[in-house]
């Protein structure tokens, strides 16, 4: 392929920046198309698969990120104590009514779970998964809620359509 | 149904206690056998308050729901109208809030499942590239002459606009959990003023502050008047 040789400097790219980094930015600065910006992350994905080598090029954020292959979990876990610091039950029902419902109020979260939600609201706020996006064009304008890009980054979601299709629950739902 | 040992657990609220009878009960949702079930639920209730745990008032409307729905499914249905008037289960809209409680948790089940495949990627924090400051090169003295020459020389406009900085109370509470984040839960509170340090951002900052504490997002000490204040990540945590 023509732009062969560029499959370094994505690599190069990704490595040095950490975060995802999406098509556009990659095709302003190569100065390629985005197709064959893809094409290129493509084939240097699959490079990385059929090789013993210890990355991979996860699809993330509207983005591509370097990051280590998910088998290899348990020795980089033997390398450090890795910082564990779960969400609760409620927090995690409560993140999947904002992924799922966006924008929502805090009192359509409460009226779904049948309790107050402004603990976990705060918590969830604090750990920069969703944030204020607006507010309700209703009595007393109340705040609505969204999901953020730091949400996609922890769930592993190219964007929020990558979410599971809630549909499908609910025709699951009848015996 | 002779289920006298209870095992408690702690429900989040009324709707999770229900569903949880029903998922033991393995009864159909949309056909709830609501005597049983409300049998159960109040027997859970009353254990709670055996061991002395604090019933939200949620449970209790819950329960009150419960034992309606169930007295009038009891009472007999008056005799067919002329208008046919479509019958409405009592159940129907506990059913809908089940249903679509249940739907919340599968979806809550997923994105648990979604973020353990993804905690088995690392990846590297971004880098701060920072800035490179690279010192001109072959200046000669001449040359800084000349550029205070030009300076002094030109024209100074007797006006200016300067455009008024706008920060918002919202963006400085952001800053403020940003920055206990940042320092481990702990600063003062001239650190807050990490923008321009004008008068502006000082009362916005203090405004955000008292706003925060009101929240209960933090709390501040401050051992004496005039003294230092400092700013410390409240309990929010659930």
């Amino acid at each position: 392929m023509f732009y062969h040789h560029l499959k370094g400097h994505i690599e190069a790219l990704l490595f040095a920046y950490g975060n995802p980094i999406t098509t556009d930015k990659f095709s302003e600065i190569l100065e390629v198309d985005r197709e064959n910006v893809t094409m290129l992350l493509e084939e240097l994905k699959q490079d990385m698969v059929n090789s013993d080598r210890g990355l991979t090029i996860s699809e993330v954020a509207d983005g591509y990120q370097l990051c280590s292959k998910p088998e290899l979990a348990p020795i980089i876990e033997r390398l450090v104590d890795v910082h564990e610091s779960r969400l609760s039950l409620a927090a995690m029902e409560t993140l999947a009514i904002v992924a799922f419902k966006q924008p929502v109020t805090r009192l359509e979260m409460e009226n779904i779970r049948g309790v107050k939600v402004d603990g976990v609201v705060n918590t969830l706020t604090d750990r920069g998964l969703i944030r204020e996006v607006g507010r309700k064009d209703a009595i007393g304008r109340p705040i609505l809620y969204g999901t953020t890009e730091e949400f996609l980054k922890c769930f592993g979601l190219k964007n929020l359509e990558d979410l599971p299709n809630l549909s499908e629950f609910i025709d699951s739902e009848r015996p | 149904m002779d289920e006298y040992k209870i095992k408690l657990e702690t429900f989040e609220g009324p709707i999770a206690l229900l569903m949880h009878v029903i998922e033991k009960n393995q009864v159909d949702i949309y056909d709830i056998p609501i005597a049983v079930v409300t049998e159960q639920y109040l027997a859970y209730i009353r254990a709670m308050e055996e061991f002395n745990i604090d019933i939200a008032s949620e449970f209790l409307v819950m329960a009150a729901t419960l034992l309606q729905i169930k007295s009038r499914l009891l009472l007999p249905k008056p005799p067919a109208t002329d208008q046919q008037m479509e019958e409405i289960d009592p159940r129907q809209e506990l059913v809908e809030r089940l249903l679509e409680y249940r739907r919340f948790k599968h979806a809550a089940g997923l994105l648990e499942d979604l973020l353990h495949q993804r905690e088995k990627l690392f990846s590297r924090p971004p880098r701060d590239f920072g800035t490179k400051l690279v010192l001109p090169e072959g200046l000669k003295l001449d040359d800084l002459i000349e550029a205070f020459a030009a300076v002094w020389e030109s024209a100074v406009d007797e006006f200016a606009f300067i455009a008024r900085e706008e920060i918002s109370v919202q963006d400085k509470m952001q800053d403020i959990i940003q920055l206990l984040r940042k320092n481990d839960g702990r600063m003062e509170f001239t650190n807050t003023l990490t923008r321009s340090g004008s008068r502006i951002e000082l009362v916005t900052s203090f405004l955000a502050m008292l706003e925060l504490i009101r929240l209960r997002r933090i709390r501040i000490t401050q051992d004496d008047s005039f003294g230092p204040i400092f700013l410390m990540m409240g309990e929010v945590e659930q």
